[in-house]
């Protein structure tokens, strides 16, 4: 009696062997997506109900149900730099890296917006370091060509990711202008924020994407924000790290010789003849190019005026020195490059001294 | 007298055929959601959907009533796993109903656990998510006016 019944339906089934095998063919294509099934995507359930009565086989009866699929907005943003990225004072051109891949199960557009972050902890990846400075406030984004590499010529201008289709991503620059205040050895942290906007419109910019509201409409494609802030919004920090030639200098002066003790125990007393000695040194992180230090001599009370003598500069450097001392008290030193090599230690070829004589009125 | 009964017994085939085609079927969806409440215990709730989208569970209600006058036997009910989604393990319930499945899209069914796919090659007990169609062969007659329901839950995949 068993077999019987099952005979029975079984050629019922048959019908619908073919089409679910296909299904399932078409279901393993379909599991390779991590970002699930499209949206719009018609689930239909059928069932089917064979029977007897009286013994006698009646016909099937089958009921159906089904509903779209709806949109899962889901997205990543990440930051592809590795550490903070090297910026100059002044910089115009300087990128940070972000790759957006769309998670969700939908074609959509992708607004982007930055802003500098406030000062504390601020990481790019895993690598934390505190902000104490902040870039300009335009930002511009370029859409990477596929390199990896910011090139304003060769990646586009955007200001928002075009129809990202479900499990892509795309790599994208920002740029923003470094302010020429800032000094060597400060981080500015920038957040970029990700938001979701309507596809399906190819090069035109769709409303933003927004949960529907209301009783469930089986024909209607609904939509869930399934990203961590169930927004539609996500962001992550990079860090500019402002990278500069910082040039110390100082002067000290000594007394050489006087009229009344010579060279012995010399005071600073009228007609007594004073050596300046100005150190000059690159603390900083990059080389320093185009260096001029003046001292104008005559400017300062008590020394008599066009009395520079004996102008020497040490300096074991590769950059080229020229120094002069003009007949009005003007002592002018350029150096080519003074280079960033061992930090702060008044020694190496980071380090140059200067000095010349003058005689006090 | 030899054509009446030949009459009758053609009376007999038809009658019931087209005058009580009795059974009706209705099939109704929920969305599946595990709760947890306040004491960090889960339960599973039937709820009305109010959206549906990859990740999510959706329970298959199937209703089947009998609106004639004469008791149906030998009810099975065949469900091919609607595309997109997956068999959601042990889901399949009714009520004195032998709860059978196919991996090969309803050609052969079986128990759950006698059940082999070949995955590299190898014959591998089947996993759920391997499942093409549940069936359920009701061992009781439907008697009528009687009314009983069996149900299973996919995963939007």
């Amino acid at each position: 009696m068993k077999t019987n019944k099952l005979n029975i339906t079984s050629r019922g089934l048959f019908k619908t062997g073919l089409s679910v095998a296909l299904a399932a063919s078409v279901g393993l294509a379909t599991q390779a997506n991590a970002a699930g099934t499209p949206s719009g995507t018609t689930i239909l359930n059928t069932v089917t109900l064979d029977y007897s009565v009286n013994n006698i086989n009646q016909d099937d009866v089958t009921a159906d149900v089904d509903f779209l699929v709806g949109n899962k907005v889901d997205l990543t943003v990440t930051a592809n730099d590795a550490a903070a990225v090297s910026v100059t004072p002044g910089a115009t051109t300087t990128a940070l890296a972000f790759e957006i891949q769309n998670d969700g199960n939908t074609l959509q557009d992708f607004v982007l917006s930055a802003a500098n972050t406030a000062g504390g902890p601020v990481s790019v990846g895993s690598t934390s370091y505190t902000d104490n400075a902040d870039m300009g406030t335009t930002f511009t984004y370029y859409l990477d060509d596929g390199d990896d590499i910011f090139d304003a010529n060769s990646d586009t201008l955007i200001t928002y990711v075009d129809e990202l289709a479900p499990d892509a991503s795309v790599t994208v620059f920002l740029v923003v202008d470094a302010p020429s205040t800032l000094s060597d050895d400060q981080y500015a942290g920038i957040q970029l924020n990700v938001t979701t906007h309507d596809g399906g419109a190819a090069s035109s910019q769709g409303a933003e994407t927004t949960a529907s509201t209301g009783a469930f409409d089986r024909t209607v494609v609904q939509t869930v924000l399934a990203d961590a802030g169930t927004d539609g919004v996500e962001s992550t920090t990079s860090v500019y790290h402002v990278v500069s030639a910082n040039i110390f200098i100082a002067k000290d002066v000594t007394v050489k010789s006087d009229p009344i003790n010579g060279t012995t125990n010399p005071k600073a007393i009228p007609g007594a003849i004073v050596t300046y000695t100005i150190i000059v040194e690159n603390r900083g992180t990059v080389d320093a190019t185009d260096i001029t230090i003046s001292d104008n001599i005559n400017a300062i009370t008590g020394i008599k005026d066009d009395t520079v003598a004996n102008l020497t500069v040490n300096y074991t450097g590769a950059g080229t020195v020229d120094s002069s001392a003009t007949d009005a008290g003007l002592v002018n030193v350029t150096i080519t490059t003074i280079a960033s090599t061992d930090g702060t230690d008044g020694s190496g070829n980071d380090y140059l001294t200067i000095t010349f004589d003058a005689e006090i009125e | 007298m030899k054509t009446l009964f030949k009459v009758l017994c053609v009376l007999q085939l038809i009658v019931p055929i087209s005058a009580f085609a009795q059974v009706e079927l209705t099939t109704e969806m929920f969305k599946v959601v595990t709760m947890t409440d306040k004491n960090g215990k889960q339960k599973v709730e039937w709820q009305a959907a109010d959206n549906i989208v990859p990740g999510d569970k959706v329970g298959y209600r199937i209703r089947f009533a009998n609106t004639g006058t004469e008791p149906a036997d030998d009810l099975v009910l065949n469900n091919p796993i609607p595309e997109n989604t997956v068999y959601v393990s042990d889901s399949a319930r009714g009520a004195n109903s032998e709860i059978l499945f196919s991996v090969n899209g309803g050609s052969l069914f079986d128990h759950a656990d006698k059940l082999y796919v070949l995955k590299d090659g190898k014959k591998v007990k089947a996993a759920p998510k391997d499942y093409t169609n549940v069936r359920w062969v009701i061992s009781t007659a439907l008697k009528a006016g009687e009314n009983r329901s069996v149900q299973y839950v996919v995963q939007v995949q």
